[in-house]
């Protein structure tokens, strides 16, 4: 409505009169768009109808009573007390009208059910020639719309759209502008210029101020929020390709980090939301259709309709005890009343390492091996301590001669494909009638990996069912299912494969599997060291009833199983290679096949969820309430068993069975958790100009000690819409401002323990678990043991939530009619009461117990940008955001956690920790002046800065105590993403950018070691750029990398900002070409719609990496693929 | 409003189901000092351990 106010402005006198006439056109369009489905031509009912002097508005009265016609007019325009006596028999309310209007010099427009009575207005038809314009009104993806409304600009009279999406206006000037608008659409204007015949196309509003996101229990308008949620739409997460939901919402949202060290088959990603909020668990809460889960991936990303995130306290509060971190909430697809189409999409495609390690041949290798030995023989008289002279010359023809004594192995071509294979097929039904609503899909996934016995397939089942009972009562019934078969070679060959040096057989002359490096041989381990076979299933199941006894009151009721059976099989072969010469001389196994293992596990875990929620919703004038009160209950139960044999004589049957009984082993465990919420929401605004927001939730959590585990987490925040202000409202360009505030708190009780080396959920930190022992005892003469058991730990019984207390600063602005749209955050996070486990005095024979003590902070900001706009036929949008954190840690009660990356009191979260670098030491004398980490320290080896001793000033010794400070933060500063989408005519195409401003990496391990393991390959980025002795002074002063060495190999690789460099990084993430069928086309072989599509991924990446390495690639990992997909959709 | 009246019952039963769950929940593969000292061999392997050798 604001684009025909502000164009009528000063332009009528009468202004007023005809904004009251607009609201209540405004309203009458409304109604009928609501009751557009039920519209029947009600206008056709035949009356009789008598009445003598009676007023307007009792015959209008008369014909609403008699009929299900409603009457709209406006009270200044028509004298309603008039009188006239009227008589008509069996005739059409349409007819009535006509004669009566014209006794009373009115005019009538008719909107469904809905009658509108008008003022004649002369001037309109003397002035210029009147048309009468119709036309059909279609969606994008070319369906017909019903119900849109179709309006003159500037006037009141409009109409809307029929079933069909036709719709027909008279009385339009013919130098007038038809405003064609509708619910979820951007709204558009075109000129009429004479033209009697009208077709548009209206487009989903993606970005729009009125689209509707979804909060906790509940969705709002976007322009109402008050607290910080972040918003993508479901096509941008199908359009990245990627099997796995976690890896598609890189660089979408600001404010959420999104990483990933490998690219393997169904690889996942890491995500975190505004930072690091705690030292333990900082996974977000992921919430599925409003119920928790435990894994986003386990959602196949086609089904997706739309994600929030929750990133303030104040909108994520509502989920208290579990949303500290964040909370992602993900709607699947759902049918609409009227829908039917069956759609089929398939994808074939490859992936592709984006850069693979090259490593020195094998003659160069000889040669830097002979260096390496060299320097470390302190380069005595031999420089060819390990591989002569002339063999060295000779090697081409030494290994054509003999390739079982000069091997020449090109491990990396050996092992890795040039390119992995990968398909998806997705089938979905979708039918809506008013009563049931359904959504079907089946989707089928399988990727290959680069090398061998690798291999990722999924099956995912979704059915998405609405049912409308009464009036009163309505339901929908959900069901999910998940397959997916994890199969994998005996070990990852990746890191092994990197580091094997050419020197070093694979396969003997005839074929056979070789020595490797004494047993280290990764292409016969991959070819016949057995698999890993992980199967894992998921079974989930939502059935919630909405009951609506009044308007706008709802109470709902949601009952929501998930099961899971997950299996595993790893069958670890005794792989055996013989000798060269003789092939029945056995010469040994690999390093890792030394025997026939089997172990199998079976888990299986329930969760159940169960809501009640209340809502209540109501407008009083211009204050408007909306009340929410829920309670949830969840309860989840997980059982886990093991079964193994070892030393198996057969290698072909991988079952328990046929194992040798001596080496059987098996274990078994289970733990369960629960939690109790109560929760509520009030959220309050006035006039749309002033919001605000209060949330609470009380939670239990069965982790902690009946006496300590309820806590409360309350939130506050508010909005203040100032373009709704009458002083803001003459600025034209402005559409939209608002500013926003909010503060609130949220718990977290995923504790962790330590399993040997890794952390896993502790499920009852409160309790002290008994150890079993064994002790001997003398039963008469006989030693027995007996079994005894002790508890062995210390636990503190009062341990409760770590809290997390978060600030926000929040604006949003469109600006020219809203194609422009900003949104930018200030928040901070103060965590505190972390669990650690501090110092107790060591004659208490316990170790040291977790205690709620920990603080630390985060602070950050995020901004996000768009334009959206059409040049002609082409339509384009861009969108970017950028976003910046800094977790700092608090008082950690005087404890450290010590490594190259550290956490300590004023550190970063894992920031860098080690020494200072001054380049290489390039002379005898300066080494001689230098102080030394140890005697081993030669020329040519990474010099270090000694920078205090135990008196507090430098003590001439390089020492780990003294000598290592903090070297800035492990963690990516400044991401960003960037998209780009155009359309124009039948194709479309978009490109997706992503990247991080400033990150602080280190080149560790094999990407910059020679021989790693001792005997290992060199990469190729050392040659020529080490500091060596055969180099001139020159090119040692240039040298990037410290002289070969391995007897202080310790020293030059430890941790210190030598190896740290700027990782940041520009990369293409996605760039996608479609191109839809004309609809004539795919219409003659009876299809709805046909669209082909070409998409790549990860192509392209700017860094400052060493050549073939992928800057978020972990070094010993899988490679990051790029993948290149081709794929059709057809929908009947 | 009848009709109302019998959609609430329905409703009331199904949200019967959603009945609470206990959050007094122990450790249900191992001992733990919640739970032990139930029964007598619990007692008696806690006296063993008196006897261990390397305490």
């Amino acid at each position: 409505m604001k684009i025909i106010r502000q164009s009528n402005e000063g332009s009528l006198p009468s202004f007023k009169k005809i904004w009251l006439i607009m609201k209540l056109n405004f309203f009458l369009i409304l109604i009928t768009v609501l009751q557009v489905s039920a519209s029947v031509s009600a206008q056709n009912t035949r009356l009789d109808l008598k009445m003598q002097n009676a007023t307007v508005s009792q015959i209008f009265d008369e014909i609403e009573r008699r009929s299900d016609v409603y009457f709209f007019y406006n009270k200044s325009q028509i004298d309603e007390n008039k009188t006239i006596s009227i008589d008509y028999r069996n005739k059409t309310i349409d007819e009535i009208l006509k004669n009566l209007v014209s006794e009373l010099s009115l005019t009538y427009e008719i909107a469904g059910k809905n009658i509108i009575i008008k003022a004649a207005s002369p001037a309109n038809n003397s002035q210029q020639q009147d048309l009468k314009v119709k036309g059909t009104v279609k969606n994008a993806a070319g369906e017909t719309l019903p119900g849109v409304t179709v309006m003159v600009l500037g006037t009141t009279s409009g109409t809307i759209s029929d079933t069909n999406g036709n719709y027909e206006l008279s009385g339009v000037p013919s130098n007038g502008t038809l405003v064609f608008s509708f619910v979820g659409m951007k709204k558009i204007e075109i000129a009429v210029e004479g033209k009697s015949n009208i077709n548009t196309v209206l487009e989903e509003e993606t970005f729009g101020i009125d689209e509707v996101v979804a909060i906790g229990y509940g969705t709002v308008k976007k322009s109402d929020l008050t607290g910080a949620v972040g918003s993508v739409k479901g096509e941008y997460i199908a359009d990245r390709q990627t099997t796995q939901l976690s890896q598609a919402l890189q660089g979408a949202i600001s404010g959420v980090m999104v990483t990933r060290n490998n690219n393997a088959p169904g690889s996942t990603a890491n995500i975190r939301i505004r930072g690091v909020t705690t030292i333990g668990d900082s996974n977000p809460l992921i919430i599925v259709d409003g119920v928790p889960v435990d894994n986003m991936n386990d959602v196949n990303p086609n089904d997706v309709q739309d994600i929030s995130v929750l990133k303030d306290a104040a909108s994520a509060s509502i989920y208290g005890s579990r949303a500290a971190s964040g909370v992602i909430l993900i709607t699947t697809k759902r049918a609409k009343s009227g829908e039917l189409a069956l759609n089929y999409n398939v994808e074939y495609g490859f992936e592709k390492p984006t850069g693979l390690p090259e490593y020195v041949d094998v003659k160069r290798y000889m040669q830097m091996a002979n260096e390496l030995r060299w320097n470390d023989n302190n380069n005595n008289a031999n420089e060819y301590p390990l591989y002569p002279k002339d063999m060295i010359d000779n090697y081409t023809s030494l290994n054509a001669e003999n390739p079982n004594k000069y091997p020449n192995t090109d491990w990396v071509g050996l092992m890795l494909n040039s390119s992995a294979p990968r398909q998806s097929h997705v089938l979905s039904l979708t039918a809506g009638t008013k009563a049931i609503r359904t959504k079907v899909s089946l989707a089928y996934d399988k990727t290959d990996a680069l090398y061998d016995g690798r291999s990722y397939e999924r099956m995912t089942a979704r059915f998405n069912n609405d049912v409308t009972i009464t009036k009163y009562l309505s339901a929908s019934i959900d069901f999910s299912f998940k397959r997916s078969i994890s199969l994998q070679p005996s070990m990852d060959p990746i890191y092994v494969t990197f580091i094997s040096a050419p020197v070093y057989a694979a396969t003997w002359a005839d074929g056979r599997i070789a020595e490797g490096k004494t047993g280290a041989n990764i292409y016969a381990q991959i070819k016949d060291g057995g698999n890993v076979d992980n199967r894992y299933n998921q079974v989930g199941g939502k059935m919630s009833l909405d009951f609506t006894p009044f308007k706008g009151f709802k109470l709902s009721a949601v009952l929501s199983p998930t099961l899971g059976f997950d299996k595993g099989k790893n069958f670890q072969k005794k792989v055996s290679y013989y000798s060269a010469d003789d092939p029945t001389v056995f010469a040994g196994t690999t390093q890792w096949g030394t025997t026939t293992k089997l172990t199998e596990s079976r888990n299986d875990y329930t969760r159940v969820t169960s809501q009640l929620i209340g809502n209540y919703m109501k407008d009083f004038g211009a204050h408007s309430l909306n009340v929410m009160a829920g309670y949830e209950n969840y309860y989840a139960f997980n059982e886990s068993m093991n079964a193994s044999r070892d030393k198996y004589e057969l290698t072909t049957f991988p079952y328990l069975n046929l194992g040798p009984l001596e080496f059987r082993d098996n274990s078994g465990s289970a733990d369960e958790n629960a939690y109790r919420s109560y929760f509520g929401r009030i959220m309050y605004n006035y006039q749309n100009k002033y919001f605000l927001q209060g949330n609470i939730r009380y939670d239990g959590s069965s982790r902690f000690h009946e006496d300590y585990r309820w806590g409360s987490f309350p939130s506050f925040s508010a909005g203040w819409v100032l373009s709704e202000e009458s002083f803001m409202k003459n600025i034209s360009d402005l559409s939209f401002l608002k500013v926003r505030a909010s503060w609130g708190t949220l718990g977290n009780e995923r504790i962790l323990r330590k399993n040997g080396n890794d952390w896993v959920p502790a499920y009852y930190p409160y309790q002290a678990t008994i150890a079993f022992t064994n002790a001997l005892f003398f039963q008469g003469s006989n030693v027995a043991a007996a079994q005894t058991a002790a508890q062995t730990q210390y636990v503190i019984q009062n341990i409760s939530w770590e809290t997390t207390e978060s600030i926000d600063f929040g604006v949003d602005a469109g600006f020219l009619n809203n194609r422009l749209r900003f949104t930018g955050d200030y928040y901070q996070k103060t965590t505190k009461d972390m669990l650690l486990a501090l110092e107790i005095p060591d004659y208490i024979g316990f170790d040291n117990p977790d205690q709620n003590t920990g603080k630390m902070n985060t602070k950050g900001w995020e901004a996000e940008i768009g334009w959206s706009d059409k040049i002609g036929e082409i339509g384009y949008s861009i969108s970017a955001n950028i976003s910046d954190f800094k977790s700092v840690m608090g008082d950690l009660g005087g404890t450290e956690f010590l490594g190259d990356q550290i956490k300590k009191q004023g550190s970063e979260f894992n920031e860098w920790y080690g020494y200072v670098s001054d380049g290489l030491f390039q002379t005898e004398a300066d080494l001689a002046a230098s102080p030394l980490l140890n005697t081993a320290v030669k020329v040519g080896d990474v010099k270090y800065q000694d920078i205090s001793g135990p008196d507090g000033v430098p003590d001439g010794k390089i020492s780990p105590e003294y000598d290592r400070k903090l070297l800035g933060g492990s963690l990516p500063r400044y991401m960003y993403g960037t998209n780009l989408k155009l359309d124009y005519k039948d194709f479309d195409f978009s490109i997706v950018l992503q990247g991080v401003g400033k990150i602080t990496t280190r080149l560790e391990g094999l990407m910059v070691q020679p021989l790693m393991e001792n005997w290992g390959s060199v990469p190729k980025i050392l040659d020529g750029t080490s500091w060596s002795k055969y180099n001139t002074e020159a090119q040692n002063l240039a040298a990037k990398y410290p002289r070969l060495t391995q007897n202080n190999r310790g020293s030059n690789y430890l941790m210190s900002d030598y190896w740290l460099f700027n990782g940041a990084y520009l990369r293409l993430k996605n760039i996608t070409l479609g191109y839809n069928l004309p609809q004539v086309w795919a219409q003659k072989v009876s299809l709805q719609k046909v669209r082909i599509y070409a998409s790549a991924s990860d192509i392209l990446t700017l860094n400052k990496y060493p050549k073939g390495w992928d800057p978020e690639v972990s070094s010993t990992g899988y490679p990051i693929t790029a993948s290149y997909v081709f794929g059709l959709s057809v929908t009947f | 409003m009848k009709n109302k009246i019998l959609q609430l019952l329905f409703l009331s039963g199904f949200i019967f189901l959603l009945s609470c769950t206990d959050l007094n929940l122990n450790p249900l593969s191992e001992g733990s000092s919640e739970t032990w000292y139930s029964n007598e061999s619990e007692v008696t392997m806690a006296l063993n351990d008196l006897y261990r050798e390397v305490f």
